[in-house]
């Protein structure tokens, strides 16, 4: 099975999620393989995600043999109505790109996701038009926003 | 008379053949450093444009410069003042004799094997990412950066 060679980074990491989770955040690992992490975090408060979940996925990619490489995929798999997110669920943060460093762990990433949802960063847009609306109107944004949030995200 | 002759030849050959030789090394260092400033100054335009440590980011650091960076045996001893003795990018907790690299700036401690792999192509500390190389190579003469 894929488990048997597990670095010991991922066990580490897999542990201090389950036995210290942050608030708003839960990840645990998937159980036929332990690299696919399934996440549920919690629409901050006075966002316009508030009293939502959304669910993602993690692959984590990192073990000293594949250091230099980013945590390969984190993506929302639930619809999202945000300038930095895009409708495949993509995120445009940069500690998942090119800021990337082998001391930021999934605990980190998640927190920075988590912030994310609160501040949305339209000036940095991987949505064109959902970033544009933000510009221009960002009341009419934040409405879509929550209606998004009621129709796709309330459910559990 | 032909002996004088002969020196005569022998002596022009020779002044030809070491002009072009120094013709030769001008313009290969004359290529360079022009090749050299175009370099610079497609980083310069990249950085302003977004990455602005793309140079660093790409490189990593030479092999020659890593070698350098400060190295100890890890022991329990002379570490007792550390609450967390781990590497912060294997998560493995420091053992005995084992042998970390101490970043000369930040002082941030990792596995040797675990910072050598992530200086191969980055040039920062990964914790608080303060850059490697100005401390340790761009005292060189560098001045245009």
């Amino acid at each position: 099975m894929a488990n048997s060679n597990l670095p010991r980074r991922i066990i580490k990491e897999t542990q201090r999620l389950l036995s210290e989770p942050a608030p708003g955040i839960s990840a645990s690992p998937s159980e036929d393989n332990m690299r696919y992490f399934n996440v549920m975090i919690l629409g901050p408060t006075q966002s316009p995600y508030e009293g939502s979940c959304y669910f993602l996925l993690i692959v984590e990619n990192v073990g000293t043999q594949c250091l230099t490489s980013k945590l390969s995929l984190v993506r929302f798999l639930t619809k999202i109505y945000h300038p930095n997110i895009d409708k495949l669920g993509r995120i445009c943060l940069d500690i998942l790109k090119d800021k990337w460093s082998p001391a930021l762990q999934i605990r980190t990433v998640l927190l920075s996701i988590q912030a994310l949802l609160s501040a949305p960063n339209p000036d940095d847009p991987l949505s064109e038009n959902i970033a544009k609306h933000w510009k221009t109107n960002e009341a009419e944004a934040v409405e879509t926003a929550k209606e998004w949030t009621r129709l796709y995200a309330s459910g559990a | 008379m032909f002996g004088s002759g002969m020196n005569l030849i022998t002596t022009v050959i020779g002044f030809g053949m070491s002009a072009t030789f120094i013709v030769f090394v001008c313009t290969k260092m004359i290529c360079r450093r022009i090749r050299g400033s175009q370099t610079r100054l497609l980083f310069q335009t990249e950085s302003r444009i977004d990455l602005e440590q793309a140079e660093a980011e790409i490189r990593g650091v030479e092999p020659v410069v890593v070698a350098a960076i400060p190295t100890i045996k890890f022991n329990r001893e002379a570490f007792k003042s550390m609450e967390d003795a781990q590497c912060s990018i294997c998560l493995g907790e420091y053992e005995e004799k084992e042998v970390l690299r101490i970043m000369p700036k930040c002082a941030h401690n990792f596995h040797l094997s675990c910072i050598d792999v992530w200086l191969r192509k980055h040039s920062t500390c990964p914790v608080c990412r303060t850059p490697l190389l100005d401390s340790l190579e761009f005292d060189t003469g560098q001045s245009g950066t």
